[in-house]
């Protein structure tokens, strides 16, 4: 071998074109996800999301999901992944067109969502979660509405199996409960 | 015209923004206690998708996962990998130990090892380290970020629902290789980087004949391509402006070049292997040569992270002062002159760039086109063994915090800087129920008072004391942190030095050796020599806005 270009075969070349792209493709990858701080990255950092890690611990530990999260399918996968029940969009409407107070129920094995006229007043509802089987419970109930940000609400521990909540009828987890494309995620 | 900002988007080219963003989502994770994934983490990672070697992790990963679904409880696998903190090695045990605990029939089939964890099929067993785990969690991190989770959870599942055999391992990590390699094919492009390389090559030849050898990507072949492709006059041979970035791809091409030689010497003399008249190239032989490459550059980037980041070695400007050398690694010394002009005309392009950006005015331009504050050599050659110094006085400090902590590590760096010194006097500091052997065990962790006599001339010789008691000097007085006497006191810190004392060791010689290469090949005439084109250069470039 002398080392010499014009001895090297087409073959050779390739690979020295090949070893050369990776290189470029190695640094920019490391460039992007490094201390490294250039135009490129920056432009990078503005596409930012929360990682799926971040976004499993809040699932996982009781909080609200990163407010930038957006419910996509993926979101919902691992959320279901995470939850201990779920409960499907409704087959009908459920909430009354009529904006009356009348109760609304949401359910699945094990769990039942409900949404209760309150006597505190028209502009309050009882949102009550009750767990059937024995010592279950959830930490924080969402609700999942295509292409929106998920909303959610934390959940105290259950007393005789059962969680009680005063809401407002302005609350976003209200009308998210209410309208049967939502998807409920217990946790 | 615009200046360097436009020729990092075209490069960006390589790499979706997408592919970029879902890489930095991954390297910024951080559940509370710092970085998920450590740096070096990262970077493997990169070198890993840059050469697609992907297939032996997948395996890898296959059998973590079942580790993972088997402690994740209700969770599954998303419990280990995504719940773990920080992603480091006692956060991987600490966690799978606890799963290990809460059921017991894990035992069933898997074995907790010192360093790892046993999947053990019926046909055969499959050991994770739990020093791996960190890059495969980073790994199906970046797949799920970057492919969905769901894609990802589907091939998951299919392996974790597959009868429990190692043998279907490979089938499964293949369907994972493939998920991955199918999105990476829309969003890593080699295109680009390719057109640079046959562009590099043309001028090389047009150069200096088609005969050119690697040594001829020197110092002129940077200057000159830079100069000939900026004044060129079309947006083509624009792909590069920048002079240091000019510099870095030299360096990639030389190694591109010695590699390319090195596997037609070997290839021509084998009759088996991958297809040669494609060109091909084993994804693992592409990995080896990206790790020695970037290994070079690790110096500094260890120094950013535990346990040396618990010193201040280095400040921010003297990291970014060190990052080009550290960057061109062995090929530092032969483009030494065109790391001086990095420093300095490249500085200066830099503030040009920046300039451009804040839409300076006419006179600020044709200022810095007329390369009105450049640093000359001289300066830069100063500025260049000031810092010399101060990497000595921490290298020194080092050594003299790790004698006071009678970390054995101390004379392993009397060592490196005094190869024929003779420590064997200090066996007569060992206890006793070390003596007897012919030998000083150095090993990390020290040993009771041995350590302190390296103080000692009658022990050692008056080289080695001295050498103690210049870094007794250097660490008097030290005001970064880390070497004042109550950090000292912190194991993490001492820690710190140990690791950290031979980086800076090295770094210094790295710098030692560019200054002195790039001194050899000046004249007196040479920055006023340079200086006529790079002025052409940035007229080129710049001229219309000045």
């Amino acid at each position: 071998m002398t080392g010499r270009w014009q001895d090297l075969d087409m073959a050779g070349r390739r690979t020295a074109g090949t070893v050369f792209a990776a290189l470029d493709v190695a640094r920019e990858l490391a460039d992007a996800g490094g201390a490294v701080s250039d135009d490129a990255v920056a432009g990078a950092r503005e596409w930012g999301r929360p990682s799926i890690s971040a976004v499993w611990a809040a699932l996982v530990g009781g909080q609200s999901l990163p407010s930038d999260v957006v419910a996509t399918a993926d979101i919902e996968a691992l959320l279901a992944t995470a939850a201990l029940a779920v409960i499907p969009r409704s087959a009908a409407a459920a909430s009354p067109d009529d904006g009356s107070a009348r109760e609304i129920e949401r359910r699945v094995d094990g769990v039942r969502v409900r949404i209760v006229p309150s006597r505190a007043g028209p502009e309050h509802r009882f949102l009550t979660v009750t767990f059937q089987g024995p010592g279950s419970t959830a930490t924080r109930l969402y609700a999942v509405v295509d292409g929106r940000t998920p909303v959610d609400v934390a959940l105290p521990p259950p007393v005789s199996g059962s969680v009680q909540l005063l809401v407002d009828t302005t609350d976003p987890i209200l009308a998210a409960l209410t309208d049967p494309d939502s998807r409920l995620y217990l946790v | 015209m615009d200046g360097i900002s436009t020729e990092r988007a075209l490069l960006a080219g390589a790499i979706s923004p997408e592919l970029q963003a879902a890489f930095r989502t991954v390297a910024e994770a951080d559940l509370g206690g710092g970085p998920k994934y450590a740096a070096s983490v990262m970077r493997a990672l990169s070198r890993t998708v840059a050469a697609r070697a992907y297939g032996k992790p997948m395996l890898e990963l296959c059998h973590l996962l079942r580790i993972a679904d088997a402690v994740g409880g209700r969770h599954g696998w998303p419990a280990l990998v995504f719940g773990v903190q920080v992603a480091r090695a006692a956060a991987f045990r600490a966690q799978v130990q606890d799963g290990a605990r809460r059921r017991p029939a894990f035992a069933g089939d898997f074995r907790l090892e010192a360093h790892g964890v046993t999947v053990v099929y019926p046909d055969g067993a499959f050991t994770v380290n739990y020093g791996r785990m960190g890059f495969l969690a980073a790994l199906l991190e970046l797949m799920v970020t970057a492919v969905g989770y769901r894609a990802v959870d589907g091939e998951i599942r299919a392996w974790l629902e597959a009868p429990f055999q190692s043998a279907r391992a490979a089938s499964h990590a293949n369907a994972l290789s493939r998920l991955f390699y199918d999105h990476l094919k829309d969003h890593l492009s080699t295109a680009q980087s390719l057109r640079v390389f046959a562009r590099m090559i043309a001028f090389l030849e047009q150069d200096r004949g088609r005969g050119f050898t690697v040594d001829d990507f020197d110092d002129r072949a940077v200057l000159d391509y830079w100069h000939r492709s900026v004044t060129a006059g079309d947006e083509e041979s624009l792909e590069l402006r920048g002079f240091r970035v000019v510099t870095e791809r030299v360096g990639q091409l030389r190694t591109a070049l010695q590699a390319a030689f090195e596997r037609h010497a070997v290839d021509t003399a084998l009759p088996v292997g991958p297809d040669r008249a494609a060109g091909e190239i084993d994804p693992g032989a592409l990995l080896s040569i990206l790790e020695v490459q970037d290994g070079e550059a690790d110096e500094l980037r260890s120094l950013e992270v535990p346990p040396t980041a618990s010193v201040k070695f280095l400040t921010g400007r003297e990291v970014a002062e060190l990052e080009l050398i550290a960057r061109l690694g062995s090929h530092a010394g032969a483009l030494a002159l065109s790391v001086l002009r990095s420093a300095t005309f490249g500085a200066l392009q830099g503030r040009l760039s920046q300039a451009l950006r804040r839409r300076a005015s006419a006179g600020e331009f044709a200022a810095l086109v007329d390369l009105v504050g450049c640093e000359t050599y001289g300066q830069r050659l100063a500025h260049w063994r000031a810092l010399e110094e101060r990497l000595e006085r921490m290298a020194l400090a080092a050594l003299a915090v790790l004698v006071e902590a009678d970390r054995a590590e101390a004379a392993m760096e009397v060592l490196a800087r005094l190869p024929t010194a003779d420590l064997s006097g200090l066996r007569a500091r060992l206890p006793s129920d070390a003596e007897g052997g012919n030998v000083v065990a150095l090993r990390p962790g020290g040993t009771a008072g041995m350590v302190a006599a390296l103080a000692e001339a009658k022990v050692v010789g008056p080289e080695v004391s001295t050498l103690i008691l210049e870094a007794r000097r250097a660490l008097r007085g030290l005001a970064r942190s880390g070497f004042a006497p109550e950090d000292r006191r912190r194991a993490g810190v001492v820690d710190g030095m140990a690791v950290g004392a031979p980086l800076v060791r090295r770094l210094l010689v790295r710098l030692d050796n560019v200054r002195i290469m790039a001194e050899s090949r000046l004249d007196p005439d040479s920055f006023e020599r340079d200086a006529v084109r790079f002025r052409e250069g940035f007229r080129a470039l710049y001229g219309e806005l000045a």
